[in-house]
């Protein structure tokens, strides 16, 4: 099988710098997902790995063999675009075979057998007759597929395969990319810019911007402990709330409120490891960023007391969302997202009081962005406040 | 009777309002007049030339003279077979049909290589071959003469077909039609090591058929109605094409030895090729035009 | 970031390239080339060239008759261009504004594109002509007396008129294609606000397909300069008295008639620098207009 090893790959178009030095290592038969804003340099990873582009500097390797320089028809790698590109004028049959026959590496029995077998497993013998213009977008997106596995590559390499198609049918190829992948288990590398396909789909998922690497996480840990800003703000919608804070004597000031910040006993082992952050420094006068995510403020009940203090914020403007209400509020001079439980009855223009999850807390570098505490490292379970609903 | 004109005055605004809704979708029956008058006046100059050809002495001196005559047979055989129209049209097909393959293969060539391939100074060989179109046969066809001379192909089908088989205008209208073919197939192709012969003859042709037909009717219209070249540089009668063959004629009418009738049974045979061609061809054309403006 | 050149052979790369480099160097590049040397000449059949400077040039600069021609020329290009396509213009709109029979309408006006010029000069010759033709008649009871094999302003008119009518329809395809451009949202915001329909042509439709326009000023003058070579040829052969002697059958009669290839070539060259500023304010043009576009 099939790992894939980035070692500081480049690629310079003209002046721009599309990828600026990557690492990354891939995991035979990993379901690697790299998201990120248009221009960040995902889809030009993708191609380097095809062989599509050909790298500035650095290296790429499979399974330990070098293929920097390895022509595309060489590298055993299947790739799936976002527009399916069939060749409009082929039937969906010789679409999937065009390729293989071309190559000259198999046999027409050989190529008979494996289109019946793509066809089973991708459930599109109906449409091997029929040429493109005859099938519907998930139809054609299928047949693209299909093309793809019946190479039995070392890697599929998918370029945005779902973003033609519509909202509906974009969530059942989701469900049915996991299964194809948990049926086959070959290595893929998947590029969107979509969070929610990143996180749905991804066993891992690197998030890149300018050409580089941000994080690379299981999708759960880069929600819970975004390495920087970036992905702080980028994975989550809506998106967390950045507050412009000073650290002061363990707690977040701002002018408009002040936070405790939870902190464990020094030496905790179980919190530095669950932090990700390293070694962290809630040194007095230190200008941070506090990051909160919109669920994790609350509208408390006024009968009871948590202990945590309350933040007085006035509502601009409220959208119901069906399953919660999200009040764009302002606290202070910062403005502010919060998430209310539906139904809530706050009109624009009130000031209500706002409490929040104490473990769900995050700083950033007011300079670099980097993050250095999550708070959810320091709060054991047993501390943790029981939500209190407002009904 | 107030009932009445009160029923008449609805019916009169009924009309009205018909009248004005049509005017804000615009297809009032004015319109349809003016397209009649004006469809009238373009056609008017050929129908007159199809009706004469039937007629037995072509003397049409008023609009009543314009019915059709019951020499339309005689008229045609005489023209194609007494004055060898016959032979100018196969000479002008031969020529259309030589210069319509020639270019086509030579075109697609050169812009699969400008498309496909890379190439150093890709931009240059682009604009060399762009350039050309600032060369038209009045600009170079006194040196060209004597090239023709000097090669030994004056008054060959030669001499009429190769200049024109370099056309930077197929180029840029193929190349504009490859560059809207997706990359993605492009690269689907190279991933999956099509080789160049392969991916001209399996991908790139059958995803160009409309254009091809588009440029063949392009090419055949502008190579049948070539005049001037071939007046210059054929001087047998036996290789002469149509166009120069109607002047022929008309020298003969101009001598008195022949009838208008003949005339126009060869301007219609002359017109009918291009014509039918494009009338049948009239969608691949159209969208190749769209193309050829960018 | 996509790429279509997905093949690297230098050689194959050459090989396709190969017959349109050939041909445009051997057919094109090499007889222009000859025609500036040329000019610079005293040369005709049968006798060797003697180098002459820039007599050639002189003489052009102080021959009042070619002087007229080039007067001639321009008025000529001027009366076709604006012509053809105020013709063109109106009746696109016309097409487009109506609902039912579009198809009809388009194809029995963009036909006379496939028409070969020398089968419309014989049309006209013969429809207008001063003794026989059919419209004559009609024509002369209007008052007018109809000499146009003697009367320069008549024949100018129509070799001016038939070059217009064959040109239409290469207009009306290229307009109908971007008059279908103006988005349908732009159409009826005029609608709603009342805008009648010429005055929809007018402030709406033109300013949006100005590029296109542009496109056809410079293809239009092109043709006629050059294209009208067998109109006027079987028309008038450029006169009465030069009334029709446009640059191009000057330039013809000085290379074929009179054989002085020295001085036709002086002409050629001129011509050249013609096309040469037309494409120039083509691009420059299609450049500054581009955002109109896609």
């Amino acid at each position: 099988m099939t790992t894939v090893t980035l070692r500081n790959l480049r690629k310079k178009f003209d002046d721009v710098v599309a990828v600026d030095g990557i690492d990354l290592d891939v995991e035979d038969g990993e379901f690697l997902v790299i998201v990120g804003p248009s221009g960040c340099g995902k889809s030009t990873t993708l191609r380097l790995l095809a062989g599509l582009e050909s790298a500035t500097d650095g290296r790429i390797e499979m399974d330990g063999r070098d293929v920097t320089a390895v022509e595309p028809k060489d590298r055993n790698v299947a790739m799936v675009f976002q527009n399916y590109a069939l060749y409009p004028h082929m039937t969906g049959r010789r679409n999937i075979t065009f390729g293989m026959k071309s190559s000259g590496d198999f046999g027409d029995e050989e190529i008979e057998r494996r289109v019946a077998e793509a066809a089973d497993t991708l459930d599109i013998a109906d449409l091997l007759d029929r040429k493109p213009e005859a099938m519907s977008g998930g139809e054609r997106q299928r047949v693209a597929l299909g093309r793809a596995i019946v190479r039995d590559p070392d890697a599929f390499l998918m370029d945005e395969p779902l973003s033609n198609l519509d909202a509906k049918l974009r969530i059942e190829m989701r469900a049915e990319l996991a299964r194809l992948h948990s049926t086959l288990g070959t290595t893929t590398v998947y590029v969107t810019h979509d969070q929610t396909e990143a996180m749905t789909l991804g066993e891992r998922v690197v998030v890149m911007n300018d050409g580089g690497i941000m994080q690379v996480d299981e999708p759960q840990r880069l929600y819970d402990f975004p390495a920087n800003r970036f992905v702080a703000e980028f994975i989550g919608d809506p998106a967390m709330n950045m507050i412009p804070v000073d650290v002061e004597d363990g707690r977040a000031v701002h002018d408009a409120f002040e936070i405790p910040l939870p902190l464990a006993d020094a030496g905790d082992p179980v919190a530095a490891d669950r932090n990700g952050v390293g070694e962290e420094s809630l040194d007095d006068g230190r200008r941070a960023v506090l990051g909160v995510r919109p669920e994790d403020f609350r509208l408390p009940d006024p009968r009871t007391d948590d202990g945590l203090p309350r933040i007085d914020a006035t509502v601009n403007v409220r959208e119901p969302l069906g399953d919660s209400l999200l009040l764009h509020c302002s606290i202070g001079d910062a403005s502010c997202n919060v998430q209310a439980a539906p139904r809530t009855d706050v009109g624009a223009g009130e000031t209500v009081s706002v409490t929040y999850d104490p473990a769900r807390l995050h700083l950033f570098d007011a300079e670099t962005g980097e993050a250095f505490y999550h708070s959810e490292a320091h709060v054991s379970e047993a501390e943790r406040p029981v939500p209190a609903s407002v009904e | 009777m107030p009932a009445l004109l009160q029923y008449a005055k609805r019916g009169v605004d009924a009309l009205r309002r018909d009248r004005s809704t049509e005017t804000v979708r615009g297809a009032s029956p004015g319109t349809h007049l003016q397209l009649w008058v004006l469809v009238l006046a373009v056609v008017f100059p050929v129908a007159v030339a199809v009706i004469v050809s039937t007629k037995e002495t072509g003397v049409v001196t008023s609009l009543g003279d314009l019915l059709p005559g019951s020499y339309a047979v005689e008229n045609y055989r005489e023209a194609l077979v007494d004055y060898r129209f016959g032979r100018f049209m196969w000479n002008s097909l031969a020529m259309s049909l030589v210069i319509v393959v020639g270019k086509l293969v030579v075109s697609v060539f050169a812009a699969m290589a400008v498309v496909y391939y890379r190439i150093p100074y890709k931009d240059l060989v682009f604009l060399f071959i762009l350039f050309t179109l600032l060369l038209p046969v009045p600009v170079r066809f006194v040196p060209l003469f004597q090239l023709m001379n000097d090669l030994g192909w004056s008054n060959t089908i030669l001499a009429i077909t190769v200049p024109y088989v370099a056309s930077a205008t197929t180029v840029f209208i193929l190349r504009q039609h490859f560059l809207s073919i997706p990359a993605s197939i492009v690269e689907t192709a190279k991933l999956d090591g099509v080789g160049p012969l392969r991916f001209m003859l399996f991908v790139l042709l059958p995803m160009s058929k409309g254009v091809l037909v588009g440029v063949s009717i392009i090419m055949f219209v502008y190579a049948w109605n070539q005049y001037l070249w071939p007046l210059i540089i054929i001087d047998s009668e036996a290789n002469q094409v149509a166009q120069v063959g109607l002047q022929l004629l008309q020298g003969d009418v101009q001598g008195g030895q022949l009838s208008w009738s003949l005339v126009m049974a060869g301007s219609t045979l002359t017109l009918l090729p291009p014509l039918l061609l494009m009338i049948v061809f009239r969608k691949p054309l159209l969208k190749t035009f769209n193309i050829q403006q960018k | 970031m996509s790429t279509r050149e997905i093949f690297d052979s230098r050689i194959e790369s050459g090989l396709l390239l190969l017959p349109t480099l050939v041909v445009s160097v051997v057919f094109l590049y090499y007889p222009t080339a000859m025609a500036v040397r040329t000019s610079f000449f005293d040369s005709s059949f049968g006798q060797a060239d003697e180098f002459v400077g820039l007599e050639n040039y002189a003489a052009l600069v102080t021959d009042s008759a070619y002087h007229s021609s080039v007067l001639l020329s321009v008025l000529f290009a001027a009366v076709v261009v604006a012509g053809v396509m105020a013709v063109s213009l109106y009746l696109t709109f016309l097409i487009h504004e109506v609902d039912t029979g579009q198809g009809v309408y388009l194809i029995s006006v963009i036909w006379p594109y496939a028409l070969p010029p020398a089968v419309g000069a014989l049309v006209f010759l013969f429809i207008a002509h001063p003794t026989l033709g059919v419209l004559t008649g009609p024509i002369e009871a209007l008052g007018v007396d109809v000499d146009w094999f003697n009367d320069g302003p008549q024949a100018f008119v129509v070799v001016a008129l038939a070059a217009i009518w064959k040109q239409i329809g290469y207009n009306v395809i290229f307009m109908i294609a971007a008059m279908n451009n103006v988005p349908d949202t732009l159409t009826e915001t005029a609608r709603l606000d009342g805008v009648s329909g010429l005055r929809r042509l007018v402030s709406v439709y033109v300013p949006i397909m100005t590029p296109t326009l542009f496109f056809l000023v410079v293809i239009n003058t092109i043709y006629a300069f050059f294209s009208t070579f067998a109109f006027v040829d079987l028309l008038t052969s450029g006169g009465p008295s030069n009334a029709t002697n446009i640059l191009i059958f000057d330039l013809y009669q000085e290379g074929f008639s009179f054989f002085n290839f020295g001085v036709a070539s002086a002409k050629s060259v001129v011509l050249f620098l013609v096309v040469g500023a037309l494409m120039l304010v083509q691009f420059r043009v299609t450049d500054e207009y581009s955002y109109y576009g896609a």
